[in-house]
């Protein structure tokens, strides 16, 4: 398998109370609660935290977006992936993803990606997603459009990624006279796509007949919801004629890696409270907009994921009983990754270390751990046999020096 | 006594509740889809009240391309044509009213007369509506009803939905957002409402905290025929949580 470090990059200093004073950490969460000069040195933190990951070895670093909230601090993907761009060397750069849907200018996104896959030498990998339903009321988008203008940006920045331009698009979201994006990607065809998903039927057909990577959501949620969310990717695979191969099937998660057990929970608990009883803090009507999922699905999947949230939890027992997050020893941590990897195949393993407000010292030291003691078990796990025609990581080392 | 039937309206299956003989009275309702009320049971004394469901209400699937109040307007062309209505006396509730406000700016000689209540549609500065779709049941009661603890208001408006209403809400829901979104007005009515050269009036509850009573008062002036009269004891739902003086209302209106 592979290993890709995921930073959420969340607000680490909200106050001790803001569960009992706030409903929700998005939206209309009070932007007074952001203060620059602590933004500054937690930007730069996190940035340190994706750069020692490529030192490391990791096979690549993930960012994401999400707007005017606490919970993650990545309006713009594009710009943190450029940060790093020039900072690291080797590491794949997963944007994961850009919410296609805000913008009225899909063109914007294939441009950003070709330029950070030309300046990276090949490096990227361009996550798409239809985005939270907090970000319909943020950006003031129609969420009953959610899926349809996912799908039509989609089309269109791949059409302007792969044939020649100039070609006119005339669509039912978007329309363009000229399309004819400079620069074009590094990568040919375009760059690898990867699509996070929380078990919706209809994306995960359409991923399943893409034959894009299906990333595994939420992150933080029972580990029997997310497993047989993956096993409905691979039946939909079957359902197209093709095994899965395990790059397509990604799985993020919270882990933390500590030198025994015990330590490992003690460092980590109040972290991850943080984050499920203040970040995840939501309205029901944030998350969920009317038409952002089609109601039949939203009827399969409302239930679920509502018991599911980890914020619904009080102890670390039930936490660990339901496998949210893999928290231990570096033996423990590696045998249950191995556990759940031969269970559901994943081979794009998507680790989440600095949960909540971890501190920058128990970051480090967790993700050094894992990529000392832990990472190297887990390469020989689930290997594809090579692909044909798909671009890889590493093309950057074919350039001259 | 009340029939329902699925007409076809410009392609378009419709379902469509009437009761009462009468002048005809189309009413169009509000963002929470097409329910029969004590509101409406108090006018069919004197009115054949006929209650389509507005596209996409029942099934968010057909919504199709309805986008914008403009194309329920072509809509209601062929409702018109369907049901071969003549001059009928438009009344419309929330966004079915910002809906007949726009229809009568386009179309004033279809109409008898107009009922607009809690009216969605205009942009009125420092009164902009509250978003319905960003408030959870326990927050939007105290907005919608005069009184929020009243059973009433549990009933219509639960914490969650029963079982039997859950995918029917949904559906609703969906439609209303896909017109009433975050902005829930065309910043052009108001300039259009002159053309609306039809008697109006403007029923609004006084305790409505979701639409401020300034939209009525903003109706009125735009309006060149209309009178308000503001309904106390009543919020968004003047015809749920005081309907016999809503019909007294609307009867002393269309006389």
């Amino acid at each position: 398998m592979r290993v890709y470090m995921f930073h959420l990059m969340p607000w680490p200093h909200l106050p001790a109370d803001f569960a009992q004073t706030h409903d929700t950490a998005w939206v209309v969460c009070e932007n007074a609660l952001y203060d620059a000069e602590r933004g500054h040195e937690v930007y730069n933190r996190y940035l340190d935290e994706l750069e020692l990951a490529d030192q490391l070895g990791f096979d690549g670093v993930c960012v994401n977006e999400h707007h005017q909230n606490a919970y993650g601090l990545m309006p713009s993907p594009n710009i943190m992936a450029a940060c790093l761009a020039r900072r690291t060397t080797r590491a794949k750069l997963v944007i994961l993803g850009n919410v296609l849907t805000l913008y009225d200018h899909p063109l914007r996104v294939a441009e950003e990606i070709a330029m950070l896959d030309v300046i990276s030498g090949g490096r990227v990998v361009s996550g798409q997603v239809v985005g939270t339903g907090n970000e319909f009321f943020s950006y003031n988008v129609n969420p009953t459009y959610a899926r349809e203008r996912f799908y039509e940006a989609h089309e269109l920045i791949v059409k302007a990624w792969t044939e020649p331009g100039p070609f006119p698009w005339e669509g039912t979201h978007y329309r363009f006279r000229y399309v004819n994006v400079w620069p074009r990607p590094f990568q040919k065809p375009h760059p690898p796509i990867w699509i996070p998903g929380s078990g919706s039927r209809e994306t995960i057909d359409w991923v399943a007949k893409k034959r894009f990577t299906y990333m595994v959501l939420p992150t933080l949620a029972p580990y029997a919801l997310r497993a047989a969310t993956a096993e409905a990717f691979r039946a939909a695979c079957e359902r197209e004629g093709y095994t899965a191969r395990h790059e397509q099937i990604g799985w993020g998660i919270g882990v933390y890696v500590a030198e025994s057990d015990a330590r490992a929970v003690q460092e980590y608990e109040p972290h991850f409270w943080y984050y499920a009883k203040n970040l995840l803090r939501n309205r029901e009507t944030f998350n969920s907009p009317p038409g952002h999922s089609s109601v039949q699905s939203t009827l399969g999947v409302l239930d679920a994921r509502r018991k599911g949230r980890p914020g619904n939890f009080n102890s670390w027992e039930e936490i660990q009983k339901g496998g949210f997050v893999v928290v231990g020893s570096p033996a423990t941590v590696r045998d249950r990754l191995t556990e759940i990897a031969t269970h559901t195949g994943l081979g794009t393993l998507i680790p989440n270390f600095s949960v909540g407000n971890v501190p920058h010292h128990l970051t480090r030291k967790s993700v050094e751990l894992f990529a000392r003691e832990v990472m190297p078990h887990l390469r020989g796990i689930n290997v594809d046999p090579p692909a044909d025609g798909v671009a890889r990581a590493g093309a950057r080392a074919s350039l001259p020096a | 006594m009340m029939t329902e039937s699925v007409q076809d309206v410009g392609g378009r299956a419709t379902r469509i509740v009437r009761s009462g003989r009468g002048r005809p009275l189309l009413w169009l309702h509000d963002t929470t889809g097409n329910r029969w009320t004590q509101g409406h049971e108090a006018l069919v004394r004197r009115h054949e009240v006929i209650a389509p469901s507005l596209p996409g209400f029942d099934d968010s699937t057909t919504l199709g391309q309805i986008d914008r109040t403009e194309d329920v307007g072509f809509w209601l062309l062929d409702l018109w044509d369907a049901l071969g209505l003549e001059r009928p006396v438009l009344l419309g509730c929330g966004l079915g009213g910002w809906i007949a406000a726009d229809f009568a700016a386009r179309y004033p000689e279809r109409l008898g007369r107009l009922v607009l209540v809690d009216a969605y549609g205009l942009q009125v500065d420092g009164a902009l509506a509250a978003d319905e779709f960003a408030l959870t049941p326990p927050m939007l009661r105290p907005l919608v009803f005069a009184e929020p603890e009243a059973s009433l208001a549990r009933e219509w408006l639960p914490d969650a939905q029963p079982p039997e209403r859950v995918e029917s809400t949904l559906h609703a829901r969906v439609a209303a957002a896909r017109l009433a979104w975050q902005f829930p007005y065309c910043p052009k009515l108001r300039g259009r409402l002159a053309r609306a050269k039809v008697p109006a009036l403007i029923l609004w509850g006084a305790q409505d905290r979701l639409v401020p009573t300034a939209h009525a008062h903003a109706y009125a002036a735009s309006l060149p025929d209309a009178r308000v009269v503001v309904l106390p004891g009543a919020g968004h739902y003047p015809w749920l949580e005081t309907p016999d003086r809503f019909a007294e209302e609307v009867e002393r209106f269309l006389g």
